[in-house]
């Protein structure tokens, strides 16, 4: 059984083609019947999401081949010339295909890196594949194999910490002055859409309330009631000042709509409770000589870009730590199946072994008429023996190039020569996946060293 | 043996300072709880570094600068850790830690028997006294590392200090639970502070005969009272927070320190050598 991931994402290829290719495969249970009946594709597994399309595929034959099939039923489903399509796409055979799912599970494939959301899509993907069954055992290894490592990333590293975005960056620096934004109260001054979003933001974290200012109070109520609030003319600003705890502001106002005199008579009337501005208006509309004032802390776009670019930068940073527990995982992962491509072989051997040993042991005791059960004992243990002792450096051997090398020719050679009948994996039904299935994944030997 | 003992134990303050301090700058599973264990250890066998000196004593080991020192330094490592877990500042143990080690070191190269009080000055309000005392100060003192957090805080914000993550100083407690905490700290420590105010007076007239006397160290501890009495009236009367408390809480510390160590170590007045033989 082979493996590839193959497809086209936001590094490789324009919107456009993207799309029609989400498009060709939006109806995700026939195309994987469709890929299904390509011949040597055996499992299939489509991953569509705004920033790529990806096809994992498991089969008999070349991974190139397999390749082959997945070119030829883009072709078929999309409508595009695969001359146009392949430029823009990538393709991972074996293990680096193997590498390439857990990269983007745990999201160091993306656009945001750290970003939350792909490991969702991915698990929807898988699961949308065995409803369709069209995940065998070999994708039904590899992938739940991949939501580990995504896991395993997400927590040992910092690659998903600190906001990346205007608006969360703005609810974190909240956290840093008052214990909770629950239970605060909020004043957006200005409608314009960025506030809103940032509103909505703090409302969903439970604040106390939303008081919405505007020039124009249709607007403002308009905003009210989509967020929750309630609306307030600007004239007041002075009296909701005093009450706010966090003010997001976002006028189109040319000059200044809170300055220093203002907010200095503020903070007073207010006993010096601490006040947090954030200031998404370009122009600006909180005077940055407003920060200067005791208990008042004010942030503008720029600082809070600021604040999203270095925790974007601190990711990149992280990534590498990322990457290296990828390749940890890739190697112990490929360990494992290895080791578990003998288990079959061993069972078999054994097992023969054992049962020509019983038989014999059976014959000889009709022959000698034993009637001592000592001596009954002791022609089967010696019969047991003899098999163990003369399987034991066979055994070890086959364990070793199960743990460390690739077993294939000695479990080939040791099927012929003591003709033993070894349950194919493709073969066993899905129930019994656990004890016989093998997913040699062997193409691109020691590259999954990567970092270890 | 107490010496080493205690010279034991900064070891283990210093251990903890050092693992909490490196497990909030790169946080890493288990480190901030290695630190935590280590304090913990540190605190038992300066506990019991203390028992044998009440033991040889015979009673609560508060007399002299050795004494002095080393139930200073446990009291202020144990409400460090009452903060650093029930009150949200961690950091307060990693501040406190190294202050109490210098403390417990400097205890252990003073003599603990060359101040033993004579027969005629003993009284229970001896240990009343200088057990509320050192327990006002202590509380001021973990009082005055809040405020230093809450004023590192709030400097990297005003200043725009925003995104540090691997720096670990945006892991630091909201200005808001670090102003509550340092004035919740001093409104314990302000009566425990007058309470041994009054205690060192009764005990005053009980063996001298006057109610006060304005022996150096006294002067300090009024003027010092006065101060805290100043900032809480301030705080909680007038609406003062902030950056402004936090100074003058730093301060007031300071004032403490002078008093309680500077003076102890010179040795003068009433608290000095005419109380010891």
């Amino acid at each position: 059984m082979r493996f590839l991931s193959a497809g086209v994402s936001h590094r490789t290829a324009p919107i456009e083609l993207r799309e029609k290719l989400a498009h060709a495969t939006s109806n995700l249970e026939v195309a994987l019947a469709q890929l299904r009946a390509r011949p040597l594709v055996q499992e299939a597994c489509i991953v569509s999401t705004c920033n790529r399309v990806e096809f994992y595929l498991a089969g008999e034959g070349e991974p190139a081949a397999l390749g082959r099939e997945l070119r030829g039923f883009i072709q078929s489903a999309s409508g595009m010339r695969i001359v146009d399509v392949d430029p823009h796409m990538y393709q991972h055979e074996g293990i680096e295909g193997l590498r390439h799912l857990f990269r983007v599970a745990s999201s160091l494939d993306s656009m945001v890196l750290g970003e939350p959301q792909i490991l969702g899509q991915v698990k929807a993907a898988f699961v949308a594949a065995q409803k369709a069954g069209s995940a065998g055992s070999t994708l039904s290894r590899v992938f739940p194999r991949a939501f580990l490592v995504a896991k395993r990333v997400r927590t040992e590293t910092g690659i998903a910490e600190n906001a990346v975005s205007m608006s969360f960056a703005a609810v974190e620096l909240a956290r840093e002055i008052f214990q909770s934004v629950a239970g605060k109260s909020v004043l957006v001054v200005g409608a314009g859409k960025m506030s809103a979003l940032a509103a909505k933001h703090l409302k969903n974290l439970g604040v106390a309330e939303i008081r919405v200012a505007n020039r124009s109070i249709e607007r403002a109520t308009e905003l009210a009631q989509e967020i929750g609030g309630t609306a307030s003319s600007l004239q007041d600003l002075e009296v909701l000042l005093q009450k706010a705890d966090i003010v997001i502001s976002s006028t189109a106002a040319p000059g200044f709509v809170v300055e220093k005199r203002l907010m200095a008579k503020v903070i007073r009337s207010r006993r010096y409770r601490p006040i947090l501005f954030v200031d998404l208006a370009v122009p600006r509309d909180i005077d940055p000589k407003v920060g200067e004032l005791e208990q008042v802390f004010v942030y503008d776009v720029d600082d809070l870009q600021g604040v999203v670019e270095q925790n974007r930068s601190t990711r990149t940073k992280e990534a590498a730590d990322a990457e290296r527990i990828v390749g940890e995982e890739l190697t112990s992962f490929v360990r494992w199946t290895r080791s578990q491509q003998v288990v079959p072989v061993i069972k078999a051997l054994r097992g023969k072994a054992i049962s020509l040993a019983e038989a014999e042991a059976e014959r000889t005791l009709g022959l000698l008429k034993v009637s001592d059960p000592k001596v009954e004992q002791s022609i089967r243990r010696m019969a047991e023996g003899v098999v163990n002792k003369l399987l034991h450096p066979v055994l070890t051997t086959l364990k070793a190039e199960g743990a460390e090398g690739d077993p294939a020719h000695i479990v080939e050679l040791l099927r012929v020569l003591f003709e033993l009948e070894i349950p194919s994996s493709e073969e066993a039904p899905p129930a019994k996946e656990e004890q016989d299935n093998v997913v040699p994944i062997d193409r691109d030997r020691g590259q999954g060293q990567g970092g270890t | 043996m107490e010496p080493l003992v205690l010279r034991i134990a900064a070891l283990f303050y210093l251990l903890g300072a050092g693992r909490a301090l490196l497990g909030a700058l790169r946080p890493k599973e288990g480190r901030a709880r290695t630190g935590f264990v280590a304090v913990g250890l540190a605190m038992t066998l300066h506990l019991g570094a203390l028992t044998l000196r009440a033991v040889e004593l015979g009673s609560f080991p508060v007399v002299g600068i050795h004494d002095g020192l080393s139930g200073f330094g446990l009291l202020a490592c144990a409400l460090a850790l009452a903060v650093a877990t029930r009150g949200g500042v961690p950091q307060v143990l990693s501040f406190t830690a190294p202050m109490v080690a210098v403390l417990v070191l400097l205890a252990s190269f003073f003599d603990p028997h060359s101040s033993t009080i004579q027969p005629h000055l003993r009284s229970a309000w001896l240990y009343v006294h200088i057990g509320l005392a050192l327990l006002g100060d202590a509380t001021f003192a973990i009082a005055g590392v809040v405020s230093i957090v809450y004023l590192v805080q709030e400097g990297r914000l005003k200043r725009k200090q925003l995104a540090t993550p691997t720096t670990g100083l945006h892991n630091l407690p909201s200005l808001e639970v670090l102003d509550r905490v340092g004035l919740r700290l001093i409104q314990w420590g302000f009566p425990l502070m007058t309470l041994g105010l009054l205690s060192g007076s009764l005990y005053g007239r009980e063996v001298w005969g006057s109610y006060w006397t304005w022996d150096p160290r006294n002067t300090v501890s009024a003027l010092v009272w006065l101060l805290y009495a100043l900032m809480l009236h301030a705080r909680i009367m007038v609406g003062w927070r902030g950056r402004k408390a936090a100074i003058l809480t730093v301060l007031g510390v300071i004032a403490l320190l002078v008093a309680f160590i500077g003076l102890g170590l010179a040795g003068v007045g009433t608290h000095g050598k005419d109380y010891v033989s």
